[in-house]
């Protein structure tokens, strides 16, 4: 390390670096795969990968025609996330309306379910959700709700003796002001609500309001875009470092590397640093995509986040490195690619909570830099969280870019 | 008897590249005829013209009356047709490879039996059926393509340069046997880039950038050159001598063989003159054959570069010419249970040019990389300039110069971008790095090609860039691994010029080669085979010990044949 004062020692990596910037920009392939898919997921990722439930349709049976029922059903019509409400007249209906797919949710009125509203007790309600869909049939359910308890709400309101019965009619008394970086809230906050709906819905009770922090209109765009800056990132440091390699590899360049003065360290260096310098690129592209365009607001420090964004490169370095250093081919680094990518992205908490999995695979996500990414960059974006929240995940990805970093060093010594 | 006419055919690729020019001709089943020419020369194109898999532009054309793109089910089961890279199933044995091509052939029963039997005696790999493919050498590949191609039992065959990368042992065997299957009436066409191995066929179909420039048995050429080569000898360095020589403006061509040079003459110049200009007073002239590769160069006019421009550019490194700086002692490298590389000895003079031949698989490449410290040593030492590459890396290798086989340049960065990477790596910087980059620039004429990418240039080009690439840094000793595979005689012989300048200056040259006339510019060789130094000593010590008048490539069949006897015995 001493002969890093060295200019000479200064100049051949500066040399490496360059070169390899230009090589990717120069090479239309690189280049298409480099830019191309930014573009793509950052206009796709938000609408495609949508946990929202749109477009969804509803079904409903009830075996008395009323006025309380009729004005629910007026009013589920009403919901956005319902575009068809399908009216069904027999219990056979039902079955068939699930079996076959026509509606993700139907919501079962009893006969009596009129009769125990008006009369100020608890009503039974059925609701019958898609298995098959289970997150997005839940979260129809909890559209439902939503609107079964504003109705009874209104509708008491309306009866005479509603003041008297109610002790505390202020509904909006739940702690909500926004607070910057309450690290005592569940990250996932918006996911976990979604997991946890209330299925209780008699009227007297206290009622029990559900507030979204740090997303509170549920927008998924929220969720989706913060995310596709660690999936972004990752997909280029891994491309830059793991490609590269095997290209010069299959090229020979590799060998012409080898044969010079250069040291093993300098090569390992010349390769992570544009590795470094391409993903911020990259997500800065999908920074301002976020910020300008889905307009999400930035809530914390970006000088902080692309801290962040640096070390999170530098955390994958080792795994790109360790790819590079076992495949001899283009090919099969790509491939090595991807079997490190699904399951990296799958237990890194985008796909399904951290907290919700099984407790060795909890484990086994202390070592994916993804997950400790993905969650730095929820904090930071859309909590604001200073730094030294930030540091319980950073200083994760300084262990895993020593680790891996030294033992991708280590096989590339060995390999190349 | 099975002819193939072409009548008027062309071919173009994109708006303005033609690749075959309007050509009109006939060839018969008598003997083998070959389609010769350099790379890029089209003789691939107009091979996949006749099989069908291209269409020309412009004309029409018959194999054995077939019209090749009218009649491709009918011509399929008469023509057999072998790729240049032969796709054999690398993971399938030798055995499970032609059942393959039976079935695909739908050849069954007993025809199938009998044909196999016949082809792996004919190919001698019958010992071989349990191997996998890939295991194989690279002429046995060769001939196990060929007897699938061969199962078929076709009519025509087009082999597409089956001698690449082939030893020329196996060389001589895939001819033996082309040639006895001509003998029973197939037509062949063999396309090649050796022009050695025209002079094998019958009949010659010589292309030069999509164009005939010459048709006619290869004996018909060479008479071109007769009466204008002939061999010099002489006391005085001949490598010195041939510099000298070739400033001459009498002078077309000229090579180094073995301890001799041969001079070609441009037409109506006598020899006298030219030996009374050399600074040598006991110099012999003997008129001598031409070969064909001096023909050909004839007939394009002669190399144009005639000197080295690297003698200005270049700084002469002194020392004695007795300082070893290359050295194997006991150089061993296993692969398991595989030794590839088996206790070599060898030492390099200062200002030598030491050549690693052998045939493919024999170890060439495994020593020749731990001597360049490309990998590492099972036993033994590799010392260059006394010291191991392995250890002592970043001194040494700041001496070294390697140009790869395949011109390991950057494709995607232009010439600019590439020379300045490669001083950059080797430590040139600020004023000394651009300096020399424009010293190259300018001695090797790159000015016009800055902006282009290696990729767009030809071949020529891209050597001259990789050579140029490799001295950046003044290099004391330059590896070079098979430096002009694939690259056209012209350029050939314009690189030895410079490697010849090179040496003049003190440097130290270690090359590997499958060319039996490159091995003719070395001081010395180094012969593997199966991981033994079987021979070592210069081109002419070498020769003596086969025969008076022994070629090159006589001599290194002979003594690999008889390393094998002498091994198996």
């Amino acid at each position: 390390m001493i002969t890093f004062i060295n200019p000479t020692t200064f100049h051949r990596i500066f040399t490496l670096i360059k070169k390899e910037l230009l090589l990717l920009w120069q090479d239309k392939q690189t280049r298409i795969i480099l830019i191309i898919p930014v573009i793509i997921q950052v206009v796709l990722f938000p609408f495609a990968a949508t946990l929202n439930v749109n477009n969804a349709t509803i079904a409903v049976f009830r075996q008395t025609v009323d006025q309380p029922t009729t004005d629910i059903i007026a009013r589920l019509a009403h919901v956005n996330n319902f575009s068809h409400v399908l009216v069904l007249d027999s219990q056979q209906a039902v079955e068939d309306a699930i079996n076959q797919q026509k509606a993700l949710v139907v919501v079962q009125f009893p006969a009596d379910f009129s009769r125990k509203l008006l009369t100020g007790q608890s009503p039974q309600l059925q609701i019958i959700l898609d298995g098959r869909k289970s997150n997005s049939s839940q979260i129809a359910a909890n559209y439902v709700q939503q609107v079964i308890t504003q109705y009874q709400h209104d509708f008491l309101r309306e009866q005479p003796n509603y003041q008297s019965n109610n002790q505390k009619p202020n509904l909006n008394n739940t702690p909500n002001n926004t607070q910057n970086g309450d690290q005592n809230s569940t990250p996932n906050s918006n996911q976990n609500s979604l997991y946890n709906p209330i299925y209780n819905s008699s009227p007297n009770n206290n009622q029990l309001v559900i507030r979204h922090w740090f997303n509170a209109n549920l927008d998924y765009q929220y969720f989706v875009l913060p995310s596709l800056v660690a999936l972004i990132t990752t997909i280029g440091v891994m491309i830059v470092t793991s490609l590269s390699v095997a290209r010069e590899r299959e090229q020979g360049t590799l060998d012409q590397l080898r044969v010079s003065p250069l040291t093993t360290l300098q090569i390992f260096i010349g390769k992570a640093i544009p590795a470094i310098i391409v993903a911020t690129l990259q997500s800065t592209i999908v920074l301002i995509a976020g910020i300008l365009f889905y307009q999400i607001p930035f809530q914390g420090s970006l000088i902080v986040y692309y801290l962040c964004i640096i070390s999170y490169g530098l955390s994958l370095i080792g795994f790109g490195l360790f790819i590079s250093a076992l495949c001899s081919t283009q090919q099969q680094a790509f491939i090595a690619i991807i079997v490190f990518m699904v399951p990296a992205v799958l237990l890194s908490g985008y796909i399904s909570p951290v907290e919700n999995m099984p407790r060795v695979l909890q484990y086994l996500t202390e070592i994916n830099p993804v997950r400790h990414f993905t969650e730095i960059t929820k904090q930071i974006y859309l909590k604001g969280a200073d730094f030294t929240i930030i540091w319980h995940s950073l200083w994760k990805l300084y262990a895993i870019t020593l680790f891996m970093g030294s033992f991708a060093y280590y096989l590339f010594k060995k390999l190349i | 008897m099975n002819q193939i006419i072409l009548h008027h055919i062309e071919k173009q690729f994109g708006q303005d590249t033609l690749a075959i020019k309007p050509l009109s001709l006939t060839i018969n089943s008598d003997g083998v005829t070959g389609l010769v020419g350099p790379d890029g020369a089209g003789k691939t194109t107009l091979l996949r013209m006749m099989d069908g898999l291209l269409s020309p532009t412009q004309g029409n054309m018959t194999v054995a009356g077939l019209n090749p793109l009218d009649d491709r089910a009918s011509l399929r089961a008469i023509l057999g047709y072998m790729p240049q890279k032969f796709s054999l199933y690398e993971n399938l044995t030798v055995a499970e490879n032609l059942n393959l091509f039976a079935d695909l052939r739908q050849i069954h029963g007993q025809t199938r039996q009998d044909r196999f039997d016949k082809l792996l005696a004919f190919t001698d790999l019958a010992r071989f059926t349990d191997r996998l493919a890939g295991k194989l050498s690279g002429g046995m590949k060769q001939k196990l393509g060929l007897a699938c191609t061969l199962l078929g039992n076709p009519q025509v065959l087009l082999l597409d340069e089956p001698g690449v990368g082939v030893d020329p042992i196996s060389r001589q065997e895939l001819w033996k046997m082309v040639h006895s299957l001509a003998n029973e009436g197939m037509l062949i066409i063999w396309s090649t880039s050796y022009l050695d191995e025209a002079e094998q066929c019958q009949d010659i179909l010589l292309l030069n950038q999509g164009e005939l420039i010459f048709r006619g048995k290869p004996t018909h050429l060479t008479q071109r050159v007769e009466g204008r080569v002939y061999a010099l000898k002489s006391t005085y360095s001949h490598r010195q001598l041939l510099l000298d020589a070739l400033k001459l403006p009498a002078i077309s061509d000229g090579v180094i063989e073995g301890n001799d040079i041969r001079l070609i003459l441009k037409p109506e110049q006598p020899i006298e003159p030219v030996i009374a200009a050399l600074p040598s007073h006991d110099i012999t002239a003997t008129p001598t054959q031409g070969r064909f590769e001096d023909a050909f160069i004839d007939l394009l006019g002669g190399i144009k570069q005639k000197q080295s421009v690297l003698t200005q550019i270049m700084p002469t490194f002194n020392g004695s010419p007795n300082d070893i700086v290359i050295e194997a002692k006991g150089l061993t490298r296993t692969f398991g249970t595989f030794t590839a590389t088996d206790h070599v000895n060898f030492s390099v003079k200062r200002g030598e040019i030491f050549g690693l031949l052998g045939p493919n698989g024999a170890g060439k490449s495994t020593t020749f990389k731990m001597m360049c410290g490309l990998l590492s040593i099972s036993a033994g030492q590799a010392l260059v300039l006394g010291l191991d590459l392995k250890k002592s890396a970043a001194q040494v290798r700041q001496k070294l110069g390697y140009m790869a086989q395949r011109f390991s340049l950057y494709d995607k960065l232009t010439v600019q971008q590439n020379l300045a990477f490669f001083s950059g790596i080797y430590g040139l910087m600020g004023r000394q790095q651009k300096a020399r980059s424009q010293e190259m620039i300018s001695a090797f004429n790159f000015q016009s090609i800055l902006d282009k990418t290696p990729a767009e240039l030809p071949l020529g080009f891209k050597q001259r860039l990789a050579l140029a690439c490799a001295l950046m840094h003044n290099p004391e000793i330059v590896f070079l691994d098979e430096p002009t595979s694939g690259v056209d005689p012209i350029t050939r012989r314009e690189f030895w010029i410079h490697i010849n300048s090179l040496v003049s200056k003190g440097v130290t040259v270690m090359v590997t080669t499958h060319f039996m006339d490159e091995a003719e510019y070395c001081d010395r060789i180094a012969l593997v085979n199966r991981g033994k130094l079987i021979a070592l000593g210069s081109p002419n010590e070498l020769k003596q010990k086969v025969g008076e008048n022994a070629t090159m490539e006589q001599t290194f069949i002979q003594l690999v044949l008889d390393s094998e006897s002498k091994m198996t015995a």
